[in-house]
């Protein structure tokens, strides 16, 4: 800042820019004849004026949640769900409106630097080329800010918002009651009651583990089958890569409950053909063993999961140059040097970005655990905290959410969750040669 | 000149209401069951239109065990039916949500005069009454006469048919039923006194889940797998139990409740229904858990009179009738009889059956005794997951 003043020139006439301050636009208007500009400014503060009761009304409601008024009828009383996600709502509409009014003065201070510079201000044409000009970025991009804003930003306020607050059943379920602020209670809650952190604990360390395993064996499935079926002696590749396709063609949740009953320790088809063998005598406990319970699912996965990466793999490997192969070939290297010096990073540094958003989706991947295992097998954890072998966190709470309508504790969960994969997803993100060089 | 011009304002004014009552059109959001449950709502509905054409429905398939929890989110917002299904256990989110409206006077006195008193208890909370029942059900034993004719009375018969008729080999079993599910086994907490919630089912202090009782009756269970059904219970599911018992006719015996019979009579099972067995040292088939369905009007219903007077129209016994027809279920009005010939030994087991309770606290009992039941029958200790329930259980709501 201080540098600034040095190079600029203190303005003479600070009137604009105090009607400004004062009143969004008012400078433009009054001083600097921008009309349009200031039209527009001031249209923006008389409207949020009009509105301010709105405004005090829903930001008010966001801070109380509303009063418990047991003797109105349900229909009137006052929700507090409803009541957060409207003051959400406004506090961005105000957020915006602070910006526009910093933005409004900055614009004020520019236009009269720009005046005592030049002598004259800019006429409305001057300001509308301008507008396309400069600032086609901000104008281009406000649809798709103002989508985010709402669709991605305000749920993700009003989820990790009730976190702090104590939304469970059964004394605090709007409409007939209401929801308050508990600050961090829910936090020390799930710390304190032992049962829970250890629970939480395993269930934790099962997500990554189960979002490293499935992601990588899918990968790494994926790949070796896509180099299977690109080699020349293999015959009728197309054949095999539609018998590949399969798994991935028909619904998940379908094809995961049928691996559910085929895994059956008792009843199942698998162990049944085995004895009937004789390769077994007793039946595995595909399912209810807490080791080969979370086996079974990283397996039931990959199959699920591999056709996906080998078709992505196919495809990524017949665009890599033929004359590269040739090249090398040329220069002695055999088909091992070359799928690890051409291939592998090639490959690699295309498909790296879905890889991180396959591991993404696998710590959040409900349905692998709810439609094969249910979240069992079950030990005394889970009947303290509902956590089973192989619920993940997205499915505990999920249990959580439906059985227990505890939101609050369902709410701490995400904003755990989302700390542990946020970092973890803009570290590798960042770090992923695809989007470094993706950047202008 | 000035009376006749207030008599034709009269007149006009008595048309224009009449017209208005006769002619405004009332559409009602109904949430039932698809299936045989929704067929019904929706003849209903139809007969019922015929008699007030002004009121039309509009059927949406809900699950009457989800309809509650989607009135609390959808009911503020508009989105919510006017009329909805619910099995009465969902009374106290009901009552506590308040998502219904209590039943008018003659509604009241229908229920009181012409229904069962599990039904009339079933609906009601604190003394009033919000639900419309439309059926009563409960578990009991089914048999396949075929391979055993006469229903065993005692746990020690059927341990006794195990030993000669299992053959684990060949999923040969005695009996089957799903080992974990709070439902079923609630049969082993009631069955040496042990009971859920108090009498009136509304007390969470007493909820007699780590009692010494439950503790006897669970050791009992966990002594049933040795005995009869060495099976984990990770693999008794649902899709199993049933296909043992219709499917490949293994097993000889169920655990099931009314809503199995078609399937079960369909696949040509020669079948019986007795009362659940009586555990050892006990004189009577210990209490199931009995489900009343209800109808319940919203509280955010727009047209409350209108649902309410179809809701009404459901429990004369001419609709129970047809219902109990139409989904092969027992309807609780005492004035409708069956021929179903399955009903009587589901009857009987009525007899001995205990309202689920619907206090909040039920869903500590839910979540955590479907992984106590699946651990203790595994060979957990059962004091120490009995204890942990009991936690969970006082937990809700402090």
């Amino acid at each position: 800042m201080a540098k600034n003043k040095l190079q600029l020139p203190p303005l003479k006439n600070k009137k604009p820019v105090w009607a400004s301050l004062g009143f969004m636009g008012l400078g433009q208007l009054l001083f600097q004849q921008q009309y349009v500009k200031g039209a527009f400014y001031t249209l923006i503060e008389l409207l949020v004026l009009i509105n301010s009761h709105h405004f005090i009304k829903a930001i008010t409601g966001l801070i109380t949640l509303g009063d418990p008024q047991p003797d109105l009828p349900i229909r009137q009383r006052p929700n507090s769900i409803f009541m957060m996600v409207e003051g959400i709502i406004f506090l961005i509409l105000l957020a915006l409106f602070i910006l526009l009014y910093i933005s409004n003065v900055r614009d004020a201070i520019k236009t009269q630097r720009n005046y005592e510079r030049t002598g004259h201000y800019p006429g409305t044409r001057a300001f509308m080329s301008s507008l396309a000009d400069t600032s086609f970025a901000v104008v281009g991009l406000s649809p798709a800010m103002l989508m985010i804003l709402f669709f991605v930003v305000l749920p993700l306020v009003f989820s990790a918002m009730l976190a702090f607050t104590n939304y469970s059943s059964p004394h605090h379920i709007p409409p007939a009651n209401t929801v308050d602020w508990v600050g961090v209670e829910n936090f020390q809650t799930l710390a304190g009651r032992s049962l829970w952190a250890g629970a939480f604990g395993r269930t934790a360390l099962w997500t990554v583990l189960w979002a490293t395993l499935a992601t990588t064996t899918c990968y790494v499935g994926g790949l070796l089958i896509a180099l299977a079926l690109i080699n020349k002696n293999i015959r009728f590749p197309n054949f095999f890569r539609v018998v590949y396709i399969l798994p991935y063609a028909v619904p998940a949740m379908l094809s995961l409950m049928v691996w559910r009953n085929l895994l059956n320790g008792q009843f199942g088809p698998i162990n049944r053909m085995l004895m009937e063998w004789g390769w077994i005598s007793q039946p595995i406990h595909w399912l209810s063993d807490f080791t080969l319970a979370r086996t079974s699912m990283v397996v039931v996965n990959l199959w699920l999961g591999f056709p996906y990466f080998m078709m992505l793999i196919t495809g990524v490997m017949t665009s890599v140059p033929k004359d590269l192969y040739e090249a090398s070939q040329i220069d002695g290297a055999n088909p091992r040097v070359q799928f690890f010096k051409i291939t592998m990073p090639l490959v690699l540094y295309q498909t790296m970005p879905l890889f991180i958003m396959s591991f993404s989706y696998n710590l959040n991947n409900f349905g692998a655990v709810y439609f094969l295992t249910g979240g069992g097998p079950t030990d005394l954890a889970t009947t303290q905290s509902g956590a089973g072998a192989t619920d993940i966190l997205m499915s505990w709470m999920y249990k959580l959410t439906l059985d227990l309508r505890q939101y609050n504790i369902a709410a701490v969960l995400s904003i755990l969750v989302f700390l542990v994969i946020a970092p973890f997803a803009i570290y590798n993100f960042s770090r992923t040669k695809a989007f470094k060089e993706g950047e202008l | 000149m000035k009376k006749l011009f207030s008599i034709l304002l009269a007149l006009a004014l008595m048309l224009g209401v009449t017209v208005g009552l006769a002619a405004e059109p009332v559409t009602l959001l109904v949430w039932e069951a698809d299936g045989v449950e929704g067929d019904f709502i929706k003849k209903a509905a139809e007969l019922f239109t015929e008699q007030n054409p002004h009121i039309t429905f509009n059927f949406e398939g809900v699950s009457h065990t989800d309809a509650v929890q989607k009135l609390e989110l959808d009911g503020p917002t508009g989105l919510g039916a006017d009329l909805y299904a619910a099995p009465h256990d969902k009374l106290g989110q009901i009552v506590v949500g308040q998502l219904a409206i209590p039943l008018s006077d003659t509604g009241k006195t229908v229920l009181d005069e012409q229904f069962m008193p599990a039904a009339q208890a079933g609906v009601t909370y604190d003394g009033v009454s919000y639900g419309y029942p439309t059926a009563i059900e409960t578990y009991a034993l089914f048999y396949n006469k075929d391979l055993i004719p006469e229903a065993p009375k005692t746990w020690d018969e059927v341990v006794e048919f195990a030993k000669a008729y299992n053959d684990v080999a060949s999923n040969k079993f005695a009996m089957v039923w799903e080992v974990s599910a709070p439902y079923y086994n609630y049969i082993f907490i009631s069955a040496y006194g042990a009971d859920l919630f108090g009498p009136e089912g509304t007390d969470q202090s007493k909820h007699d889940i780590n009692s010494d009782a439950a503790i006897k009756g669970l050791t009992y269970f966990q002594s049933l797998r040795e005995a009869m059904l060495p099976v984990r219970a990770e693999d008794l599911t649902y899709n199993f139990c049933s296909g043992a018992f219709s499917d490949t006719k293994t097993a000889a015996m169920y655990i099931t409740g009314p809503w199995s019979i078609d399937g079960v009579v369909k696949a040509g099972i020669n079948l019986g229904i007795a009362p659940i067995p009586m555990l050892p040292g006990t004189e009577q088939p210990p209490a199931s858990f009995s489900g009343i369905r209800a109808m319940f009007v919203s509280s955010f219903s727009e047209h409350p009179e209108e649902a309410k007077a179809f809701a009404e129209f459901l429990l004369t016994p001419e609709m129970q009738k047809l219902r109990s027809d139409m989904t092969s279920t027992i309807s609780p009005n005492v004035n409708v009889t069956s021929e179903n010939p399955y009903f009587a030994g589901i009857m009987e087991q009525a007899g001995y059956a205990k309202p689920m309770p619907s206090i909040p606290a039920m869903d500590g009992y839910w979540s955590s005794m479907g992984p106590a039941f699946n651990n203790i029958w595994n060979g957990n200790d059962v004091k120490t997951e009995l204890d942990a329930a009991a936690q969970v259980v006082e937990a809700i709501g402090k």
